[in-house]
């Protein structure tokens, strides 16, 4: 009977596992596969047991799974996506209110300030002090534009990176061919210079 | 008047974005279609120089943002698109019959 039942176990942990590996949508129909195996079977699995068992998965998968990327903003959201996968087969296999539910809660909440794409202020005053006019705004304003799409794309901290980045060269564009006007005007001086003693001498 | 290889760029995604495009806009393109891992400094450099050059047309508008910008949206003018045709026109014939995967006919 004990056998049977570590069996089932075994067999639902694989499953789950297999599921993470797909995806949270995979998870939801392979439980709702599990629920109707459960249903015509005498012998279920009981609530604690599956609850120790999926809390393994949270924490030992989702680890595994989170650490393939050392993007924090991605791997926050792949945290999510799988407790909160976890979370729904948990709750669908007849588990109550559980630290992974309360996890995933918490993750959700964590996240939601990671969505929001403030770009960073310091960068602004860099443009409007090296950058005349309009064009300093109208700088900004796309590259806030291009920091929205580059934080759903690489996430705020690969966004912001961006955005400084940009900034930077942003500057050095603008004033680069002053910066070659001025730097032929001081070599051209210096060779004059050059030539001349080169003919005297 | 000849036109640099990022100009060819800027102005034929400027073309893909459709008039009264902003920078962003252009870049986005730019780097998304071409897969080049261009500065958008250096693309809106560019965009400036096209505007001096009159290829492009530039419209500001005050106060276009939640913030109270003021923006500037492009728009790739006549004498910018036959310049673009000059040039495309160009490569392609330098290009004919040697490159693999180059154009197939030789351009009138």
């Amino acid at each position: 009977m004990t056998s049977s039942r570590d069996d089932k176990i075994d067999a639902l942990f694989e499953r789950t596992l297999n599921s993470i590996h797909q995806s949270p949508s995979q998870i939801k129909i392979d439980s709702g596969v599990f629920l109707a195996d459960r249903s015509s079977q005498s012998n279920a699995v009981p609530s604690e047991e599956l609850r120790s068992l999926l809390e393994e998965i949270a924490n030992n998968v989702i680890r595994d799974k989170t650490n393939v990327t050392k993007n924090k903003a991605q791997q926050e959201t792949t945290r999510v996506r799988y407790s909160a996968a976890v979370k729904t087969l948990f709750l669908e296999t007849g588990g109550h209110n559980t630290d992974v539910e309360q996890e995933a809660e918490q993750d959700s909440l964590s996240v939601k300030p990671q969505a929001r794409s403030s770009t960073p202020k310091n960068c602004e005053y860099l443009l409007t002090l090296f950058i005349p006019g309009s064009k300093a705004d109208d700088i900004i304003g796309n590259l806030e534009e291009l920091h929205e799409g580059w934080v759903k794309k690489f996430g705020k901290q690969r966004a912001d990176r961006s955005y400084h980045v940009q900034v930077c060269l942003a500057i050095l564009s603008h004033w680069s061919s002053f910066i070659r006007h001025l730097a032929i005007a001081v070599g051209g001086m210096f060779g004059l210079k050059y030539l001349t003693t080169l003919f005297r001498g | 008047m000849m036109l640099g290889k990022l100009e060819e760029m800027v102005l034929l995604s400027l073309l893909r974005a459709g008039p009264k495009s902003p920078a962003s806009k252009v870049y986005e393109i730019l780097t998304e279609r071409a897969q080049t891992e261009k500065s958008f400094g250096s693309v809106y450099t560019t965009l400036d120089r096209l505007v001096k050059k009159q290829f492009i047309t530039e419209k500001q508008v005050e106060n276009a943002d939640k913030k109270g910008r003021t923006r500037r949206y492009f728009t790739i003018s006549a004498q910018g698109t036959q310049a673009l045709s000059e040039s495309m026109q160009a490569t392609n014939a330098l290009a004919y019959g040697i490159m693999p995967g180059g154009p197939v006919e030789v351009p009138t």
